[in-house]
């Protein structure tokens, strides 16, 4: 089981969105983080055989991703995506179960064991127009696995889960990470950080990194630091250094920065996270 | 296969789930059955006073007409209508004359039919015409019928070939006419454009959104990374959307059939089309002329509707859609093309909303392709077919490579 993705580059008249990138995807979940604007769901989107790519090719076993039997083991989550909105959640099941042409009686079987499995079993004779936004994704997910898909690609997956479903969620894409290749973007690093085999870190367009948590954590580590300075001396440390965090403490302020060396003397070197790797990269970006 | 009708099942699902399905499909019922009754509403005035209601008046014409059904237009009924006619005295409105209610109305009919034939260039015939009309132009009617349409066909641009194809197919038509009472049947052929129109647009407010409605829901992502969805699911697309159009048109015209034929009389399905245009080359009856119409209005709305869909396709709003399809529709009632022109003007008679009126589908301008001669109402369905099955395959790859982003 091997996604390939050779030289893909998605140019725009006056914006290059994903530049050259060259990856090989094999059964496990696959976590790419960026911040908005990365490239990360042009991406997926060229894995989905929704965009064409200006140049480079995406194939799974041999199977371009414009075959059919490519979308056959496809399953997709976008981003945002629309409903029928008169339609009940066991249609708009059964709908897309007959897209991806599973016979009927099996599409009512999955179909059920997937509300099931999302705990919509309940709203299945719902509309969807009922629908919070929560129950909507859940729905989105439930039907990105209908075909049992070998390559599941889940843009922002958890986006309006609360606390309580991304758990379940992430315990789900672990299982099903285990048979297939798993695609997944968020922006909730810890999303990434606990279900992941694989990080891929996208910034403007190109795969800055790629790794086990370990690796990609490696960059920063020994160069996180946790301090508390005066106002003035704070206001320095943010403009030569990526600051993490920044909170009042009493009449100090407390900073966790990313430097080479400690950034004064009582400084206290600190375990790094994905999160401040993260934050190193993209709080510029963000800013900007 | 079975996904395939599955797939058009949830199709048509998605349609029928719309509000603006129902109202447009309950409005369009509404403007077919006014069009059909609405000259039955009101009344008619003699002198301020209410003479007669319109339903009356067509009730009263439709047993005059009856009892002159089977009669042959010849020289005797002619001279008898004459004569009736005869005894209005001048007027301008010599509708309201007693001597006209009593004496000329049962023959009414006739004038109808007789007036066109000797309406000339320069003078409209009119009832004093009517009423002076000798004995030697009575005996000349369908002498006179065959010059006019000899001179007809030769003011036409048309070849030589089509114009005496005209010519030999106005010989075809038995005469004298044999008189029946028709309105049932004239009714649809005047109602059969609007209906056509509120049709056409009718499906084309159901089936614009069949791609463009998923390019704006954003479903088009769901739909174009499953198996079927860019290829089964655009064939059940496609599939829906003349179905729909063929269902919705002829619902329709059901509806307008069966209620002009309800309200006015079913008499005439064998009466000669001359009844009504007693220039028309074709040795048609009422009945298959019904048909006719009904055929080409049928087209002409699947061709509306590959036309709807290609623009779905390429659209990402269905409003846009709509707004360009009514244009189509309209556009063309304002346009007038000079038949000088014949290229251009058999052209403009082959949009969509040309194909329906009577007057277009039984025009006497001849289709000329490849050496062939063909009559307007064979020509007009089979450009649709063609047109159809050309705009089809581009709205399907349309979707097909539709790029999301």
């Amino acid at each position: 089981m091997e996604l390939a993705i050779d030289r893909v580059t998605k140019r725009y008249a006056n914006k290059i969105a994903c530049d050259r990138i060259s990856l090989t995807l094999h059964a496990g979940v696959y976590g790419l983080l960026g911040a908005n604007g990365a490239g990360k769901t042009t991406l997926m989107r060229m894995m989905c055989g929704v965009l064409a790519p200006t140049s480079g090719t995406i194939a799974f076993d041999g199977i371009d991703v414009n075959h059919e039997d490519y979308r056959d083991v496809l399953g997709y989550l976008p981003q945002d995506f629309g409903y029928y909105p008169e339609f009940t959640a066991q249609n708009f099941m059964l709908y897309i179960a007959m897209l991806k042409g599973l016979p009927k009686v099996r599409a009512m079987e999955k179909s059920r064991e997937l509300l099931e499995l999302v705990s919509l079993e309940k709203e299945a004779k719902k509309k969807i127009k009922t629908f919070s936004g929560g129950m909507k994704q859940r729905l989105g997910i439930a039907q990105s696995l209908l075909n049992d898909p070998k390559i599941l690609i889940l843009d922002e997956p958890t986006a309006g889960l609360d606390p309580k479903e991304r758990v379940r969620f992430r315990n789900l894409i672990s299982r099903l990470g285990a048979k297939r290749i798993v695609l997944l973007s968020t922006h909730i690093v810890s999303d990434v950080e606990h279900i992941a085999d694989t990080i891929l870190l996208m910034k403007n367009g190109q795969l800055i990194h790629q790794g086990t948590l370990e690796q990609i954590i490696d960059t920063i580590t020994g160069k996180v630091w946790e301090c508390s300075v005066s106002q003035e001396a704070a206001e320095i440390m943010c403009e030569k250094h990526p600051v993490i965090n920044i909170r009042q403490e009493g009449e100090k302020i407390f900073l966790r920065l990313i430097c080479e060396n400690p950034p004064q003397d009582d400084a206290t070197g600190v375990t790094a996270t994905l999160e401040d790797l993260y934050l190193y990269y993209f709080s510029g970006v963000n800013e900007q | 296969m079975n996904s395939f009708w599955s797939l058009t099942g949830f199709e048509y699902k998605k349609i029928l789930c719309r509000k603006s399905t129902w109202i447009v499909f309950f409005l369009a019922i509404i403007a077919t059955v006014i069009s059909v009754s609405g000259t039955l509403l009101g009344n008619s005035y003699i002198d301020g006073e209410i003479y007669e209601s319109n339903y009356e008046g067509m009730t009263k014409d439709r047993s005059y007409a009856r009892s002159l059904s089977g009669q042959a237009i010849d020289h005797k009924l002619i001279v008898k209508a004459v004569d009736a006619y005869s005894k209005i005295p001048g007027s301008d409105s010599y509708h309201d004359t007693t001597e006209y209610q009593t004496f000329a109305r049962p023959y009414s009919a006739i004038y109808a039919i007789v007036r066109t034939v000797y309406n000339t260039e320069s003078k409209r015939f009119n009832m004093e015409d009517f009423q002076k009309l000798s004995e030697e132009q009575v005996e000349q009617f369908y002498a006179l019928r065959r010059n006019k349409q000899v001179q007809l066909v030769e003011a036409t641009s048309m070849s030589d070939k089509a114009k005496e194809k005209v010519l030999v197919l106005d010989a075809k038509i038995m005469t004298p006419l044999i008189f029946s009472y028709t309105d049932g049947y004239t009714r649809f052929f005047v109602t059969v454009y609007t209906l056509g129109l509120v049709a056409a647009f009718a499906m084309a407010v159901c089936i614009a959104p069949i791609f463009s409605g998923e390019y704006a829901a954003g479903t088009d992502q769901l739909i174009l990374t499953s198996r079927h969805g860019k290829n089964k699911l655009i064939a059940a697309k496609l599939f829906t959307g003349f179905s729909l159009a063929a269902l919705i048109c002829a619902v329709l015209t059901a509806v307008d059939y069966i209620l002009s034929l309800s309200l006015f009389g079913s008499d005439g399905a064998d009466a000669p089309l001359q009844l009504y245009s007693p220039l028309s080359p074709y040795p048609l009856t009422m009945g298959k002329t019904a048909l006719i119409l009904a055929v080409c209005t049928l087209f002409a709305c699947l061709m509306t509707a590959a036309i709807t869909m290609l623009l779905s396709a390429k659209f990402k709003s269905p409003f846009g859609v709509i707004i360009l399809v009514g244009l189509l529709l309209i556009m063309p009632m304002f346009v007038s093309i000079s038949e000088r022109n014949i290229v251009l003007y058999n052209l403009f008679q082959l949009l969509p909303t040309n194909m329906m009126p009577y007057w277009t589908v039984t025009n006497g301008i001849l289709y000329e392709l490849l050496g062939l001669v063909i009559k307007p109402y064979v020509f007009m369905p089979i450009f649709a077919i063609v047109i159809s099955m050309l705009l089809a395959p581009l709205a399907y790859r349309s979707f097909k490579k539709h790029q999301i982003g």
